[in-house]
């Protein structure tokens, strides 16, 4: 009865984009069963082909972990959709091939390339059209310059993260884009469920800056109604009433450092740490006003203990504290490894690495990793078989430089 | 035509990432009825229930941020610890597509609503569980809140100052990543059946939902390469790249000079011919080398004026700038109100309120209207007797047992 493929199975997407957010997108397409081909300017490649981290590879365009991460379980071709030749293919591809197209550029740039909704929707109106931009395909700031931390400025994302006393700090990597790229997945499915059903295609024009502005949440309602601004508070908990509980925050201790937590559970904290401070009435009655103190009092406590220890010893008062984990220590974590939640995967490009699983763990079918196609490893493959281009036709491409 | 039309999900969510997908279901079109447990709001005013509308008028209705995350549905009341809520709740599954919860992983088959359960009622129904840890594997029993899993992910850890400790993002990453990615796998599970007619349990860790966002950094500690992370605002592929203090209180900007063409756009901007002569700033190599003086000209620079004077010459500029928009700022900066990034919803109890919309946007057919967030069970009746085919005379005893209740109460 369970099936062995992805939900998506049948689903084709065609991936336009480069950077973070639009390949993310496909990715997620792809984890999910849908087949997704990765169209790739001939010899640049997509930009995350030359974005940190650097691993060791063969070839200089193969080693990035970044767009490893980002194009997993994709068919990797080269197409200059800019020259009339690629252009026919790529228009062959969305009439006769694609039910979805996702593209990672601004409107104007895209529109460049007739790579614009209006363009593809011409060309297959059932289509689902996923446009994943910094500032969306319209509003003021449309044509603004952007990039992941000028899309966490503006999203408010950075004036969250950091010491109060301190510059707004960008959080690692990549985050507000990856997270546009979810949302952008999460819209696509959407539109594909009732596109199934109506025979019309949609368009899904997901922002950057907007995902920033997601990931901010709560704090522009609480604004709303205070009538003044949440600030960035550390590792701390957001609250500002002196009466709200309190550790929740990141403290070193004798071996690495350690999430401290205690909400409902002030007693136990006392009973972990033993430190009768603790049970101070003015600490009980408005421990976040005493986080200054707690901070002390946990630190004593904390500097002469193992992270492995202290976690397990407040996990079993069921006070939620975890360890801050290295990425080191995440690929070797006994539970994600009992879990299989990375794949061993081999690649040509960096030969045997970990990957990020199933996110989502489905009953009934499969999320599918795969490793990420070489720049262009496909081209021949789906000339072939998706466009029946001859083996001379596909030559006579090559050597012009169209893939 | 709503995408989710027709699709009824019975949310038994808590604090963020369970709501959150229950909100995205929602403002999709499908009917979400919050399943709420009669102690499930406090009584009590607490922080950010709001005294403007009065400290003692139903504060439990008057939660702001429970109110963001609750949009887009219906609110009912059930004590699933006693067997008639279970019942009520079983005779729901039964008209329902979807049961999405967040309990941590023994609890619903501690209260006898395990997933063979559930099918026994309604064999196409999808389960979607989302755990902070998964339902086995040896922390498979921890208790957690969103900024323990930051620290799990590898992404506190990552994060930070030049020089210093790790740094958790925000208030917290893994809450909205893993609520969207709920919402996303439940409509893959949807399609799956549209195809297949199969239901089926979907499981969402918390934890490898936050794998995703720092796949690189795995990806290469799985290989030896020890990534850089706290590099402060810094970039290793851009310089200068960094947040600047402008005039004002907490003021700020923030600048990305992407490529070799912009650094001299900018270097015209600060007038400084002598930068636009010297090499060795003419390559992101040469910049990054000499990072701490650039920032420190830049910095003066941005000092005397206004963030959003700094954004607006630089982006006229072409050169990549935002001024650091504080949370009430996203609430009138023009694009982001342009893009409708946080709809206004008319609550009965909290008047007109921003709420913040999904980073999405149909262009053809757009998604209908955010609703405003049920007041405390208010839905009993309607999905007493509608769905769940309860007569009037039940009803009155499911309240008189305080199975279903109209305001909430501690214990019972």
């Amino acid at each position: 009865m369970t099936s062995t493929v992805g939900a998506l199975e049948d689903v084709n997407v065609l991936d336009m984009a480069s950077g973070v957010g639009g390949p993310f997108c496909a990715k997620l397409l792809a984890s999910l069963g849908a087949s997704v081909i990765k169209v790739e300017q001939p010899g640049v490649g997509d930009s995350t082909r030359r974005s940190p981290p650097f691993v060791p590879s063969d070839r200089p365009l193969e080693g990035r972990a970044l767009f490893h991460n980002l194009n997993l379980g994709k068919w990797g071709i080269t197409l200059d959709v800019e020259s009339p030749a690629g252009q026919e293919l790529f228009q062959r591809l969305v009439t006769s091939w694609a039910n979805v197209v996702v593209t990672g550029e601004p409107y104007l740039a895209l529109r460049s390339r007739h790579l614009d909704w209006e363009s593809l929707l011409a060309l297959n109106p059932r289509l689902v059209v996923v446009a994943v931009s910094d500032f969306g395909m319209d509003g003021p700031a449309r044509d603004y310059a952007g990039c992941e931390l000028v899309s966490l400025a503006l999203g408010g994302y950075l004036q969250l993260t950091g010491d109060p006393d301190r510059e707004p700090l960008k959080p690692y990597g990549h985050q507000a884009e990856y997270h546009a790229g979810l949302h952008a997945a999460a819209g696509a499915v959407a539109a594909l469920l009732r596109t199934e059903i109506t025979g019309k295609g949609e368009v899904v024009d997901a922002s950057v800056v907007e995902a920033a502005s997601f990931l901010s949440s709560a704090a522009p309602g609480w604004s709303y109604f205070l009538g003044e601004d949440t600030n960035r508070v550390g590792n701390r908990n957001t609250s500002m009433d002196p009466k709200q509980m309190y550790p929740s925050t990141i403290r070193p201790c004798r071996d690495g450092w350690v999430h401290a937590h205690a909400s409902r559970e002030a007693e136990m904290l006392e009973v972990l740490v033993g430190d009768p401070e603790l049970g101070r009435a003015e600490l009980r009655a408005e421990p976040k006003g005493h986080a200054d103190e707690i901070d002390a009092i946990l630190d004593r406590w904390l500097a002469t203990r193992d992270r492995g220890a202290i976690v397990e010893e407040a996990q079993r008062l069921r006070l939620p504290f975890t360890e801050v984990l290295t990425p080191e220590e995440v690929v070797v974590d006994p539970h994600l490894v009992a879990r299989g939640a990375l794949i061993e995967l081999e690649s040509p490009s960096i030969g045997r690495a970990s990957y990020p699983h199933a996110s989502i763990r489905f009953g009934a079918s499969e999320w599918i990793t795969a490793r990420a196609p070489r720049l262009g490893e496909h081209t021949v493959e789906v000339l072939g078989q998706v466009l029946n281009l001859t083996t001379e036709e596909i030559l006579t491409l090559q050597r012009s430089g169209v893939v | 035509m709503r995408p989710l039309a027709g699709i009824r999900v019975l949310e038994l969510g808590l604090a963020v990432a369970g709501p959150l997908a229950g909100h995205v279901l929602g403002d999709m079109g499908a009917d979400v009825v919050k399943v709420e447990a009669p102690f499930a709001r406090p009584k009590a005013p607490s922080e950010f229930v709001h005294a403007a509308f009065g400290e003692t008028l139903e504060p439990w209705n008057r939660m702001s941020k429970f109110n963001e995350l609750n949009r887009s549905k219906r609110s009912i009341t059930l004590d699933l610890s006693c067997q008639e809520g279970k019942d009520v709740l079983l005779s729901l599954v039964a008209v329902s597509d979807i049961v999405l919860e967040n309990y941590s992983s023994r609890v619903m088959a501690q209260l006898g609503l395990g997933y063979q359960v559930l099918k026994r009622h309604n064999p196409g129904i999808i389960l979607v569980s989302m755990p902070g840890f998964g339902k086995d594997g040896p922390y498979a029993n921890r208790v957690c809140f969103g900024p323990g899993i930051d620290a799990m992910s590898g992404l506190a850890h990552l994060g930070g100052y030049l020089g210093g400790g790790p740094m958790k993002p925000g208030a917290h990453y893994c809450d909205q990543n893993a609520g969207v990615l709920a919402a996303l796998g439940t409509m893959a599970a949807l399609r799956h059946r549209r195809r297949t007619g199969e239901g089926q349990h979907v499981e969402l860790a918390m934890l490898e939902g936050g794998l995703q966002s720092v796949g690189e950094a795995l990806i290469a500690a799985s290989v030896g390469v020890v990534v850089a992370g706290r590099q402060g605002n810094r970039s290793d592929t851009m310089a200068p790249h960094g947040v600047f203090k402008c005039s004002g209180h907490d003021s700020w900007v923030a600048i990305a000079v992407r490529n070799d063409e912009e650094w001299q756009r900018l270097v015209r901007l600060l007038e400084r011919p002598d930068f636009a002569d010297d090499r060795s700033l003419a390559t992101v190599e040469g910049r990054l080398a000499d990072q701490d003086r650039l920032e420190a000209v830049v910095g003066t620079w941005c000092a005397a004026q206004t963030a959003k004077r700094v954004e607006t010459r630089l982006q006229r500029a072409g050169i990549a700038a935002g001024a650091v928009l504080r949370p009430s700022q996203l609430l009138t900066d023009p694009h982001l109100v342009h893009r409708g990034a946080h709809p206004y919803v008319e609550h009965e109890n909290l008047g007109s309120s921003p709420v913040p919309a999904v980073a999405w946007h149909f262009v053809l057919d757009p998604a209908p209207p955010v609703q405003p967030a049920p007041r405390f069970g208010a839905d009993n009746d309607a999905v007493l007797a509608n769905l769940a085919g309860q007569s009037a005379s039940a009803i009155a005893r499911l309240r008189e047992a305080r199975t279903v209740v109209d305001e909430p109460h501690r214990g019972g």
